[in-house]
C-alpha cells in the first residue's frame, strides 16, 4: 500500500527506532552488555516506588469509574440539555493545558486556598487542611485529568445499548433493577473494561501532575525516571527503567485491544 | 428523557452525581479567571485588587513572549505533521487485510499509550545520537509522533462508519481511485482531521518532558516556563493569564461548533420538503416528456451477455455458470430469494467482484476484465449511496465530472436535464439529508442516467419505500426506461414488483439460473417446482404420467396433450384455476379454512391429494363455504402443467 508508506516509514524511524535503542541502552554499561541495570532496579527504594505507584493508579482507576459510570449514564441515555452541556464541557477540558489545570488546583487546594477558606468560613475547620503538595492532591489532580477519558470511552457503549433489548427485557418481566444488571451491565461490561485499563496505563506514565502537587514528596516511577536522567545522569539504568515501564504499557494495551479495541475512544461519541 | 431504565429519583440521583462531577471539572478552571486580573501573586480569592498586568506579561516580557510564539510555531508545525502522516496512515490502514491493519493500527495508537516520559527517555538518546538535542526541529517532529494517535483514531473511526456504497457508487460512475479518494473520502474526513489537528496542536503546546530533554535554555518553550513558574515557591501567575486566554478559545471553537450543528435542516424541514413535491400520477399510457436534444437519444441501450458467468468465495459456489442475453432497451429482472447469488451477479456485473471465469459481454465487447470506472454502467444503488457532502446538483453531476471533457455549462445543462427527467427541477441546490426516500431515490436515478451509460443496473432500488409510493415509483422507472431505452437488468427479491417492471424475468436459487422468461411464461409454464412456488402460489401435486394420464393420490386425469412421458412428475396447478364445486369434481376433499382478502376469499382443502389451496373471486362465494364443510374441487385438465421431477 503505497498511502501507507511515508507515515511508517515517518513512525517507523521516530517511533520504533528510538524504542529499540532505549531497549538496547537498557542491557549495556561500559563493559558490554549487562543485566546490572535491571538488578539495579530490583533494590527496596524502586520496589516501593513501583508500588506507590500502582496503588495510586488503582485508586484513580477506581475513582474514574465510579464517577465515569453514572456521569457517562446520564449523558449517553438521559437526554437534556443539562447532559448535553455537561457532555460539550467535558470534551473542552481536553482541549486546555495540562499545566494551567494543574496551576488551578494549587490555587483551590493550597494553605489558604479557595477550599480551605470555604471550610474555615463556614466553620468546619479551625486550622487550615494539608491538601497540597501530598497524595491527595496528586488524587485530585490526576482525576481531574482522566475522568474525560474515561467518560468519552464509556460513551459510545453506553449510547450503543439498542433501548428496544432494555424494552424487551421490561416486558419479558424483568425489573428495571434486574435489566440493568441482567442486560445493562454485560453488555456495557467491555467498555467499562476497556475504560479502566486506559485510564490505568496513562495514570501509570503521568509525570506533570504528581510532579507538581505532590511537591516531591510522592514519587512516581515516571518521576525517578527524570532523576535518572537529569540528576544521576545514568541513561542506562533510566533506559531499563523505561523499558520496565514500556512493557507494562504494552502488555495493557495488548489487554485493552483484546476487550474493545483502542477506537471506542474517539468511536460513536463524535457526532 | 427517554430512559426507560431510571425511576425518577433515579434521575435525580444521576443529576446530582453528574452536576457534582461537571463542578469538579470546572473548579479548577474556572479559579483561574478572576485570578488572572489578580493585582498580586497570591492566589487568594476574592482578590484584594485588580489589573491587567498578567496579560501583559505575555505580550511585553520579551521571554514570555518569545516562548509563547515558540511554541505556536511548534505545535502548528508537528499539529500539521501529524495531521498529514495520520490521516495517510488512517486512509492506508482502512484498506488493509484486517489481521493486518489491527497490528499497524496498534503501531500508530502506541505513542498514546506508552508512558510520555518513557518515549522522551527514546527520542532523548535517539537524538543524541543524531547530534541534534538543542536543535529546533527535533521538537516538531518528536511531538508529531506523539500526536499521531489523536489523528489517527478518529479519522479511522470515521472511515469505518464511512458508507462503504459511496466509493463503489463513485466507481461505477466514473471516478478513477484517485478520484474517489479526493473527492468522495478526503472531504467526509475534514471533521476528523480537524478534531485530530486541535489534539494534536494541544498535545504540543501542552508538552514538559520531551521539550525538557531534547532543547536547551535557548529554545524555551511556553510549557517549560511554566513549569518553571509552576516549582514549589516560584508560583507565577502569568499562567492564569495563558489559562485565560485558552479558554477563550476553547469557548469560542464550542461556540461555533454550536452554532454550526443548529444549523443543521431538522426532522420538520424534511417533512415539508415532502409535501412540497407531490408524488405525479403514474402515466404509462403518456409518455414522460424526455428533453429533446442529442445527448440523450431514444434507444440508447446496448445488448448485455452473461455468458457463463461464475464466481466461488473459497468452496462456496456465489454465482455458477450463469448464461442469459438482455436485449437493448430490455428490462429483465434478476429475482430470487436471499442468498440465491442475485447480489453477487450484480457486482460481476457493476465490476465490484472480479468473475472466476465466463464473459461479460456489453454491446459485443467483454468487458469483464475492466475495472467499475470504465464499465460506462449506471448503478442504483439499494441505499441509493448518495454523497452526503454534495449537494442534490453535485450529485448528479459527479459522472459527469469525473470522466472529464466537458465544458462547466455542459455539466450543469445536462444535470439538469436529468433532474427534469426524474421531475425534481429546482431541487439542485438542496442538501441530501433534506430530501424524502422517495426524492432520494429519483436523485440516485437521475445520478446513474445522466451520462447516458450503455445500461443500467437496479439493485433493489425500492426497497426502502413504503408501499404506495414503490407502486408510483415502479410505474415511473418503467415509464423512463422505455422512454430512455437504457438496457436495464434489475434485482429483486419482491415477484410482484418484478411482474410489474420486467420485461423477462431470470429466477435465482443457490447460485444458478432457474428459469428464464416473461412474467406470463413464468407464471404458467413454471421449469421447476422452485419457480412455480416463488413465482405466485402453486399447489404442487407429485404423481406420474401413465398412459396418457396424470395420476396423483386420489384422483386421475386425462391429460390434453399426448406424447407426454411416462414417469414420475410434479404437476402445478395455480390455485385460481381450481373451481368449488357441491359434488362431481375431480377431488373430494374437505374445507379447513376460509380467509376473506378483499377481492378474493383463500381456501384451503384437506384432500387425499394434500392441503389444496383454492382462490375464488370472493363476488362468487356462496354463504355455504364454511369451514369443516365437504366440497368438491374441479379443474380443467389443461390447468395442470407437468414438471418432470428431478432425480
Amino acid at each position: 500500500m503505497v498511502i501507507l508508506a511515508v507515515p511508517l516509514a515517518a513512525l517507523l524511524v521516530l517511533f520504533v527506532l528510538p524504542m529499540l535503542e532505549l531497549f538496547w541502552l537498557s542491557f549495556s554499561s561500559k563493559s558490554g552488555l549487562t543485566l546490572a541495570n535491571y538488578l539495579e532496579l530490583s533494590r527496596p527504594v524502586y520496589a516501593s516506588l513501583t508500588l506507590y505507584t500502582f496503588k495510586i493508579s488503582l485508586l484513580i482507576t477506581l475513582l474514574c469509574l465510579l464517577i465515569g459510570c453514572p456521569l457517562a449514564y446520564f449523558i449517553a441515555r438521559i437526554k437534556g440539555p443539562l447532559s448535553h452541556w455537561i457532555a460539550l464541557f467535558l470534551v473542552m477540558s481536553l482541549w486546555l493545558s495540562i499545566l494551567t489545570r494543574t496551576y488551578g488546583w494549587v490555587a483551590l487546594l493550597q494553605r489558604n486556598g479557595v477550599i480551605n477558606n470555604l471550610l474555615i468560613w463556614a466553620g468546619i475547620i479551625d486550622e487550615p487542611l494539608p491538601l497540597l503538595y501530598n497524595s491527595f492532591g496528586v488524587v485530585m489532580g490526576m482525576l481531574h485529568l482522566l475522568l474525560p477519558f474515561m467518560v468519552i470511552t464509556l460513551l459510545p457503549t453506553f449510547r450503543a445499548i439498542d433501548d428496544s433489548l432494555i424494552r424487551a427485557s421490561l416486558c419479558l418481566g424483568a425489573s428495571p433493577l434486574r435489566t440493568f444488571f441482567k442486560v445493562f451491565v454485560p453488555l456495557t461490561l467491555p467498555g467499562v473494561v476497556a475504560g479502566s485499563i486506559l485510564v490505568f496505563v496513562l495514570a501509570i506514565g503521568y509525570f506533570v501532575t504528581p510532579a507538581i502537587l505532590g511537591g516531591g514528596h510522592s514519587s512516581t516511577i515516571a518521576m525517578a525516571i527524570k532523576t535518572q536522567v537529569l540528576t544521576l545522569v545514568d541513561l542506562p539504568l533510566a533506559a531499563a527503567t523505561s523499558v520496565t515501564l514500556l512493557v507494562i504499557s504494552v502488555a495493557a494495551l495488548l489487554i485493552y485491544e483484546k476487550f474493545s479495541g483502542v477506537d471506542r475512544v474517539f468511536g460513536g461519541g463524535k457526532r | 428523557m427517554s430512559d426507560v431504565l431510571t425511576g425518577r429519583r433515579g434521575r435525580l440521583a444521576l443529576s446530582a452525581v453528574s452536576i457534582l462531577a461537571a463542578i469538579f471539572i470546572a473548579a479548577p478552571i474556572l479559579v483561574l479567571v478572576p485570578l488572572a486580573f489578580s493585582g498580586s501573586n497570591n492566589l487568594l480569592l476574592p482578590p484584594d485588587s485588580f489589573s491587567i498586568r498578567w496579560f501583559l506579561n505575555l505580550v511585553e516580557q520579551p521571554r514570555w513572549r518569545n516562548s509563547a510564539w515558540l511554541s505556536i510555531v511548534t505545535a502548528l508545525l508537528s499539529a500539521g505533521i501529524a495531521t498529514m502522516l495520520g490521516t495517510l496512515a488512517a486512509i492506508g490502514i482502512s484498506r488493509l487485510p484486517p489481521a493486518y491493519a489491527r497490528i499497524v493500527r496498534l503501531l500508530f495508537i502506541a505513542p498514546m499509550i506508552v508512558p510520555l516520559m518513557v518515549i522522551a527517555v527514546g527520542f532523548y538518546i535517539f537524538f543524541t545520537h543524531l547530534k541534534l538535542v538543542g536543535h529546533f526541529w527535533s521538537l516538531p517532529f518528536s511531538h508529531a509522533v506523539l500526536g499521531l494517535p489523536f489523528v489517527v483514531l478518529p479519522v479511522l473511526a470515521r472511515l469505518t462508519s464511512m458508507n462503504q456504497g459511496l466509493e463503489m457508487a463513485a466507481g461505477s460512475l466514473g471516478a478513477t481511485q484517485g478520484r474517489i479518494l479526493l473527492r468522495i473520502v478526503v472531504p467526509q474526513l475534514y471533521p476528523a482531521m480537524i478534531a485530530g489537528f486541535a489534539l494534536a496542536f494541544i498535545t504540543s503546546f501542552d508538552e514538559v518532558i520531551v521539550a525538557q530533554f531534547l532543547t536547551g535554555p535557548r529554545l524555551e518553550t511556553l510549557p517549560r516556563r511554566m513549569w518553571e513558574g509552576l516549582s514549589v515557591g516560584g508560583l507565577d501567575n502569568t499562567i492564569t493569564a495563558i489559562a485565560v486566554a485558552q479558554l477563550a478559545l476553547a469557548l469560542l471553537i464550542l461556540v461555533a461548533f454550536e452554532l454550526r450543528i443548529r444549523r443543521r435542516p431538522t426532522k420538520i424541514d424534511r417533512s415539508m420538503s415532502q409535501q412540497q413535491t407531490p408524488i405525479p400520477a403514474p402515466s404509462t399510457a403518456s409518455q414522460p416528456a424526455v428533453p429533446d436534444n442529442q445527448e440523450t437519444p431514444v434507444g440508447v441501450g446496448v445488448p448485455i451477455r452473461l455468458e457463463n458467468l461464475s464466481k466461488h468465495y473459497g468452496a462456496v459456489a456465489a454465482v455458477s455458470d450463469i448464461d442469459i442475453g438482455v436485449e437493448a432497451g430490455e428490462l429483465l429482472s434478476i429475482l430470487g430469494p436471499s442468498g440465491s447469488g442475485k447480489t453477487t451477479l450484480l457486482m460481476l456485473i457493476a465490476g465490484f467482484a472480479a468473475v472466476d471465469s465466463g464473459r461479460l459481454l456489453l454491446g459485443g465487447a467483454d468487458v469483464s476484465k475492466l475495472p467499475p470506472h470504465k464499465r460506462d454502467i449506471g448503478v442504483v444503488f439499494q441505499d441509493y449511496a448518495l454523497f452526503p457532502h454534495l449537494d442534490v446538483m453535485e450529485n448528479v453531476a459527479f459522472p459527469l465530472a469525473a470522466r472529464g471533457g466537458l465544458s462547466k455549462a455542459d455539466i450543469r445543462r445536462r444535470s439538469q436535464e436529468a433532474l427534469a427527467l426524474v421531475r425534481l427541477e429546482g431541487f439542485g441546490n438542496r442538501r441530501v439529508d433534506q430530501l424524502s426516500g422517495g426524492q432520494q431515490q429519483r436523485v440516485a436515478l437521475a445520478r446513474a442516467i445522466v451520462f447516458t451509460p450503455r445500461a443500467l443496473l437496479m439493485d433493489e432500488p425500492l426497497a426502502a419505500l413504503d408501499k404506495s409510493l414503490r407502486l408510483d415509483m415502479q410505474a415511473e422507472i418503467r415509464a423512463l426506461q422505455r422512454s430512455v431505452g437504457h438496457t436495464t437488468i434489475y434485482v429483486t427479491h419482491d415477484q410482484e414488483e418484478a411482474l410489474n417492471l420486467s420485461d423477462r424475468i431470470a429466477v435465482m436459487n443457490h447460485g444458478r439460473l432457474q428459469q428464464i422468461g416473461t412474467p406470463k411464461e413464468l407464471y404458467q409454464t413454471p421449469a421447476s417446482p422452485f419457480v412455480a412456488s416463488f413465482f405466485g402460489e402453486a399447489n404442487l401435486l407429485t404423481g406420474s404420467v401413465e398412459a396418457g394420464s396424470f395420476v396423483a393420490n386420489g384422483f386421475e386425469t386425462r391429460l390434453p396433450a399426448a406424447g407426454q412421458a411416462e414417469g414420475a412428475a410434479t404437476a402445478c396447478l395455480r390455485p385460481d384455476r381450481i373451481r368449488l364445486a357441491q359434488d362431481g369434481g375431480l377431488i373430494e376433499g374437505t374445507l379447513v379454512d376460509v380467509r376473506f382478502s378483499g377481492p378474493v376469499t383463500r381456501f384451503s382443502v384437506q384432500t387425499a391429494a394434500g392441503i389444496l389451496k383454492v382462490t375464488r373471486p370472493t363476488a362468487e362465494v356462496t354463504p355455504s363455504s364454511v369451514a369443516g364443510s365437504s366440497v368438491s374441487l374441479a379443474f380443467d385438465p389443461d390447468a395442470l402443467h407437468l414438471m418432470r421431477t428431478t432425480p
